[in-house]
């Protein structure tokens, strides 16, 4: 349910238990919501629109991080995505490195290059490049991207 | 290269047989006046061109650049007939050979008074341009510097432009108890662009707010505004727009991804997000690269995360740098109170303020 600003003020006015009244019909985000506002459907048609290298997730995601889904992309001269990144973000953010998972079938590179960072291949012969940013990465955050299985977005379970 | 034409009037047939296979149009533009047949007749340098005159006229390196870059400085209404013409029949041309030029990538303009008018490839550098009278033939001769061209880049993809990551950063806005936003940026320069007089920057802004979970009810995100502008050092090298999206204010899709596409001598660029809500839009139209978005819930407000996001590509002088100051704002809205944060060119923590914004 929407909040209409004009009710606001006399929301004000009432009673805690008519707050928490307007808040039952706000539908709370479900599991899958709290882990992207991107569903199936919202990546199936973004890749139906931006054909090119593969979409490239983790199978799992760390406890508190959200993905903000696809982020930026660049085409080559055929009209091909040949870089696409995405980002996942901690809540709060603060509570550890913002990660940005960049896949690239290009030569030369042309994923953002950060000082810290981990390089892994997708299989299919793209690069993959996770970078933080933010909040310096633990030793552990750079061990979980560095093992954590990645692929087809579909095969994602945290993806609603 | 060498390009070389011997021509007599019409004009037309003239400029027509000067289409070059490396893309450029050159030749002696039409002037009002005709012979005794009535064909137009032709001046160079204010003399009536005509059987018997004869005259050589070199248009230097330097004065061509000027003429390019007064050129570049104005915009496509700005353009003469015959700038006009000859861009037009080198996209032509292109379009026919396969080629990937747009007026974006097309310079068009005149010379020696506007006797003469070229139009190319921005990629295509000309080191001086002759123009000879005998007998009142004309012939004119260009020499140009051996640069790759779009045309050229259509027969591989070895040789085609591409974007080069030229920096990129976040910045966190959060307002205590309410929630937070990430605001990313990225610069990218268009690489193996074959231009020594220009460069394409690109720049990609998003914005992405989220309310906390509380106990009661969650904050609500009521407006998201990003927005980028060039340093003021900069200005004086900066050319023209090329591109950029959203172009107009717009109304989202219930989340849908929205996907921006913005180019630059064909080669594009893209920022994806989760479009909601109302957005509106505004660009300078006199200070190539400042722009912004705005995500504005209305008078009834939803809950859930919301984004905003723009992609533009602007033409700079070679060597100008492309930094941009960011501006970014969150307000989000509780118990009828709008809570906001903003900062320029960092991240904030702010505490709730309560005012009405």
């Amino acid at each position: 349910m929407s909040w209409p600003r004009a009710l606001g003020t006399v929301v004000a006015t009432l009673s805690g238990a008519a707050i928490l009244a307007l808040s039952t019909g706000s539908a709370s985000l479900g599991s899958s919501h709290d882990r992207s506002e991107f569903n199936r459907a919202a990546v199936r048609s973004y890749l139906d629109e931006t054909p090119g290298v593969p979409l490239v997730l983790p199978r799992t995601l760390p406890a508190s991080y959200r993905w903000l889904g696809p982020d930026a992309a660049q085409l080559n001269w055929r009209g091909w995505v040949v870089v696409r990144s995405s980002v996942f973000v901690p809540g709060p953010i603060g509570s550890g490195p913002i990660v940005t998972v960049c896949i690239e079938a290009s030569d030369p590179s042309q994923c953002p290059r950060e000082t810290n960072e981990v390089i892994r291949a997708d299989g299919s012969g793209a690069r993959v490049v996770i970078l933080f940013s933010g909040v310096e990465p633990t030793r552990q955050d750079l061990e979980w991207w560095d093992s954590v299985e990645l692929g087809d977005p579909f095969d994602a379970s945290w993806l609603g | 290269m060498i390009a070389k034409i011997r021509t007599l009037t019409p004009i037309v047939t003239a400029l027509t047989a000067f289409v070059a296979a490396t893309g450029l149009v050159v030749g002696p533009a039409p002037h009002a006046g005709a012979d005794s047949s009535g064909q137009p007749t032709p001046e160079i340098a204010g003399e009536v061109i005509g059987p018997g005159a004869d005259a050589t006229i070199l248009v230097p390196e330097a004065e061509i650049d000027r003429a390019r870059n007064e050129a570049a400085d104005e915009t496509e209404a700005e353009l003469t007939n015959t700038e006009e013409r000859a861009q037009d029949m080198l996209l032509d041309a292109s379009e026919r050979s396969g080629g990937t030029l747009t007026e974006d990538s097309v310079d068009a303009f005149s010379l020696v008074d506007g006797d003469v008018v070229v139009a190319m490839p921005v990629t295509i550098d000309i080191a001086q341009v002759k123009i000879d009278v005998d007998d009142g033939y004309v012939d004119v001769s260009v020499v140009a510097n051996e640069v790759e061209t779009p045309l050229a880049q259509g027969s591989g993809p070895g040789m085609a432009p591409f974007w080069g990551n030229d920096g990129d950063g976040d910045y966190a806005l959060i307002v205590k108890g309410m929630g937070d936003a990430l605001f990313k940026w990225e610069r990218d320069v268009l690489r193996n662009d074959g231009s020594s007089a220009y460069t394409w920057y690109s720049y990609k802004r998003k914005g992405d707010a989220h309310p906390f979970e509380r106990s009661g009810p969650n904050a609500r995100v009521a407006k998201l505004r990003v927005q980028s502008y060039p340093y003021d050092q900069i200005e004086k090298g900066l050319l023209n727009w090329v591109d950029w999206e959203p172009a107009s204010d717009f109304s989202g899709n219930e989340g849908a991804p929205v996907t921006l596409s913005v180019s630059a001598l064909g080669i594009g660029t893209v920022v994806t997000f989760a479009d909601r809500d109302k957005y509106k839009v505004w660009r300078n139209p006199n200070n190539p690269g400042s722009y912004w978005i705005e995500m504005d819930q209305g008078r009834f407000i939803d809950s859930g995360s919301r984004s905003a996001g723009y992609a533009v590509v602007w033409k700079a002088k070679q060597g100008t740098p492309g930094s941009q100051h960011d501006f970014q704002r969150v307000v989000f809205f509780y118990n009828s109170g709008d809570y906001y944060c903003d900062e320029y060119d960092a991240g904030d923590t702010c505490t709730p303020n309560g005012v009405d914004h």
